[in-house]
């Protein structure tokens, strides 16, 4: 396969692909506020128009998990203007995704570009491509197309039980038997359903994810992982396990001493920075984000915040995102973040200055809980990010130095920062993370070769 | 706060449940008339419950305002959104339609109050039918004296079995707040006393201040839910093959059987016997829902530890920070004693002179710390989640909200080796009003109804 330019190099055995840029509209905005409103306004607008368009196009294309547009203000203490952030999750391959979208944006906002054709445009847009520092895919290599027709089979699936559950004599069934008629059906069927097992990795892919695991162990910091890397070993079969845990314990002890400076560095930081409470955002902003949300059972959210005004701090924040995707490439694999089992696709970037963080995600249910699961199983990661962050309650090594007050100034700090997209596409809205792999796990029980009785009830079970 | 446990409503310690007769009543003023309104109110104030009540009562008066109110009262807009955003926003906003399923026939456009339409809810309780009528008779003489507007009124009660309108058993495995750290154990229905009462430490670990306003008090989350017992038992009866099968099978979507009893089995046999002891349980040995369906109304409500098979005490954890205090009653007369299954025939919401087109359901009411990480998640996150713990295609069978994503109707029975799908379920039941209310601490409500400073 043909490389694609804007793929980052690192992490790249995992799909599908993140691309974001962020570029600058025009005309510039005046310097008051209303006249930058009204601008931004009327570029949502047009975007709002050619919406229908820029859906059937991701749709067309079948390879487009996530796309969203979001047009931002100005944004204090870096240089950019009015401005467009794009985000795609797309799947590796040969279709020309941004080439298609960039035909439909020149025509959504071409009064609004630099540009006025999709080829500028598309210059555009790799000028002022983002690399993400951290980027977390809860299906890592689902495709578009192998999700939807997973999901397919599940149907199908749940349909045939339905038709046998009706006859009395199914408890009878030899199980094995079962299975292998559903099987049958499946391969049967006329409907576009997979009919084998999903592949594994290629060799030589594999060598490359190993390789990069082992870079990732030598940095001495990741033992701030040690929570997930354990849970990740004890994934691991018999001796190995044993063996690795072991060499972890042993190798944590080194890297200790490597670790606690950081850990010094961080809470006298922590200690000696000023407390600044930003406040919450208007009522106003706070009415117009509700009305966009909860209109499918997945949702999405956007937010710019900027990082704390110290070198130190941005220092601190460069270091956690990177070791947030390190977890993500290796021990947040199977469908969380952390503990948090609600997340699509995140991804964090910094401005090249470092003062903005942007993070983008796509989650399952309401943002509440969703604010919650980051305070409650996921605090671990979110705190050490959000610490950084301009306005964040104070910390201790990471952790809400109280939480009461935490709590509250962080879930405002995050509807302060959050921006409405302007767009947001998924392929698939009414999929959990938890239902794609489930529907996974049926493929692959239900083209394996053999099940143990164990392994087949548990099968069953999830149909 | 000087002394939480006196300065609660009683509705916090006790549901009155030796009073079983009872009324709810929402009231509404406008600008001019608050004068009016708060003299009323400070009239009534030596008769509202606070604190662990007397025993030996015979009467009890219990007060909870809306944002609405609050604000016609002259309270400053500080002080509510204090309290927090759900609140002071209200239940009615189209972000919650969307998410709590009050959608199509159960939009709040269609409700009989609302916490935008009423500005209090008066919850009186009595022992006797003629002393509750004696009570709201005064109730409402000093109502029409202030010119106060009745926005609607319902007759409630606890029938002596505790049965709701479908005949099942009410109000087992509810919360208690607990307001000695020495009693409190993780996991079990004693829960910190901040999931009920503002201002108090939660089970998240978390002391959080609403001010003056709030603090000593609750959130009260009420909603009027109209129950159609006739389609109920006809669904049920249409899907069993005879009454005990029929029984058997809404005993799986509500989680117990009517008398109040755990559900077991894989296949229909009768009721067990009713023993107090055997009320309590937990999904330790029930992980896959063999017993109690996963998808069934108690457990979507209360998961306790079953919400991750392999992790039952994170799951009990998660399950503990989103309890509710329930506090609610049936309205309306008994049903027609033929729409029950013989078997339910002795049940006290049954009669053979009950009027079949009576209005008649459930006043759900609930106390809370924090209505968007209690109340709106169980609804949103738990009833109306049609993937609920990997599930597909239905959402709580008894009481769903309209028009929810991924509703098809179906209830799954868990088997081994193959599940049941009920098909065809539709919703029996429909909220005819809801809100958001503050049910204040004593030192609120006299400041509450202290006349303004000028």
């Amino acid at each position: 396969m043909k490389k694609s330019p804007y793929i980052q190099d690192n992490g790249d055995w995992r799909s599908p692909a993140s691309f974001t840029s962020w570029i600058p509209l025009h005309p510039s905005p005046s310097e008051d506020k209303a006249g930058t409103n009204e601008l931004k306004e009327r570029i949502e607008a047009s975007l709002t128009k050619f919406q229908d368009q820029i859906v059937s196009s991701c749709e067309e294309m079948g390879v487009v998990h996530s796309c969203r547009m979001v047009v931002t203000p100005p944004v204090e203490k870096e240089n950019y203007a009015l401005g467009l952030l794009i985000n795609l999750i797309y799947d590796k391959t040969e279709v020309p995704v941004l080439e298609r979208l960039c035909h439909i944006l020149v025509k959504a906002l071409g009064e609004f570009l630099q540009t006025q054709t999709h080829e500028g445009l598309r210059a555009l847009l790799y000028r002022h491509h983002f690399p993400h520092k951290t980027l977390f895919l809860a299906n890592i290599n689902r495709s578009v197309e192998e999700i939807k027709q997973e999901q397919q089979l599940y149907q199908f699936l749940q349909h045939e039980l339905d038709h046998l559950t009706q006859q009395d004599d199914v408890k009878n069934h030899d199980m094995e038997a079962l299975r292998l008629s559903l099987r049958q059906k499946v391969v049967d069927s006329e409907l576009d359903l997979p009919r084998k097992q999903a592949v594994e990795l290629p060799v030589e892919t594999r060598k490359r994810k190993r390789w990069d695991l082992i870079r990732t162990l030598s940095n001495p910091i990741i033992i701030g992982l040690s929570e997930d890397i354990y849970e990740t070993i004890g994934r691991l079969n018999g001796l190995k396990r044993i063996l690795v845990k072991i060499t972890f314990i042993l190798y944590q002890i080194v890297a200790l001493l490597f670790a606690v400076p950081f850990g010094i560095g961080v809470l006298l930081t922590e200690l000696f920075e000023k407390d600044v409470d930003t406040g919450p955002p208007s009522k106003e902003k706070l009415d117009r984000i509700e009305d966009t949300e909860d209109h499918y059972p997945k949702n999405s959210v956007t937010l710019i915040f900027p990082v704390k005004y110290t070198w130190i701090r941005r220092m601190i924040m460069n270091a956690v995102l990177s070791q947030a995707e390190k977890g993500c490439r290796h021990f947040w694999t199977v469908g969380k973040l952390v503990q948090i089992n609600t997340l699509h696709f995140a991804r964090l970037f910094l401005t090249p200055s470092r003062k903005t963080m942007i993070f983008m995600s796509d989650y399952d249910g309401g943002l509440d809980r969703y604010l919650d699961d980051f305070l409650g199983v996921g605090q671990r990661a979110v705190v050490a990010i959000s610490s950084s962050i301009h306005g964040c309650p104070p910390t201790r090594l990471f952790k809400p130095a109280n939480m009461s007050i935490f709590r509250t100034r962080w879930r405002m700090l995050i509807r302060r920062h959050q921006y409405i997209d302007a767009l947001w596409y998924s392929a698939y809205p009414d999929l959990e993370v938890d239902q794609i792999m489930n529907h996974h796990f049926v493929r692959q029980g239900l083209f394996a070769d053999h099940l143990s009785t164990e392994e087949l009830t548990s099968w069953l079970r999830k149909l | 706060m000087t002394n939480p446990i006196a300065e609660c409503q009683s509705l916090v310690h006790s549901s009155h449940k030796k009073l079983r007769f009872g009324a709810a009543i929402w009231w509404a003023w406008t600008e001019e008339n608050v004068p009016h309104v708060r003299e009323t109110l400070a009239s009534i104030f030596n008769q509202v419950n606070f604190g662990i009540p007397d025993s030996k009562r015979t009467q009890a008066l219990q007060i909870a305002f809306s944002a609405q109110g609050l604000t016609l009262l002259g309270v400053g807009e500080d002080a509510i959104q204090a309290c927090g955003r759900s609140f002071s926003r209200g239940v009615t906003t189209a972000r919650l339609n969307r998410a709590l399923g009050d959608r199509d026939e159960a939009d709040p456009l269609h409700w009989h109050w609302t916490d935008q339409t009423a500005h209090l809810l008066v919850l009186v309780y009595a022992n006797s039918n003629e002393h509750l009528i004696d009570v709201c008779d005064n109730l409402d003489k000093l109502r029409a004296q202030a010119n106060i507007r009745q926005v609607h009124r319902l007759t409630i009660s606890l029938p002596e079995d505790h049965r709701e309108p479908f005949g099942f058993v009410d109000g087992i495995s509810n919360i208690r707040p607990s307001f000695d750290k020495s009693t409190k154990t993780r996991g079990s229905d004693l829960v910190a006393a901040g999931e009920v009462v503002l201002g108090l430490k939660d089970e998240l670990g978390v002391t959080e201040s609403k001010g003056w306003l709030g603090d000593g008090g609750s959130f009260l989350v009420g909603r009027q839910i109209q129950q159609d017992v006739k389609r109920f038992w006809q669904f049920w009866e249409e899907k069993g093959s005879d009454q005990e099968s029929a029984v058997w099978l809404a005993s799986k979507a509500m989680g117990r059987w009517p008398n109040g009893m755990p559900i077991s089995g894989s296949a229909p046999h009768p009721q067990p016997t009713y023993d107090p002891e055997g009320l309590a349980f937990d999904f330790v040995e029930d992980q896959y829902g063999y017993q109690c369906p996963i998808g069934s109304h108690i457990r979507r409500a209360n998961p306790r530890n079953g919400l991750d098979p392999h992790h039952p005490k994170r799951s009990a954890r998660i399950s503990a920070t989103h309890r509710l205090l329930r506090r609610g009653r049936k309205y309306g007369g008994p049903a027609p004693s033929e729409w029950f299954p013989e078997i339910l025939a002795e049940t006290t919401v049954a009669s053979p002179h009950a009027d079949p087109d009576a209005d008649r359901g459930l006043l759900f009411i609930c106390l809370v710390g924090d209505i968007a990480r209690q109340f709106e998640f169980v609804q949103q996150t738990w009833l109306n989640n049609s993937r609920f713990v990997n599930l597909s295609g239905g959402v709580d069978p008894i009481s769903p909200g309209q028009h929810l994503f991924g509703d098809e109707g179906i209830f799954t029975i868990p088997h081994n080796p193959l599940r049941q799908r009920i098909k065809g379920l539709q919703s029996f039941t429909l909220v005819r009003g809801g809100g958001y209310f503050l049910l204040p601490s004593k030192s609120a409500m006299q400041r509450i109804l202290s006349p303004p400073k000028d």
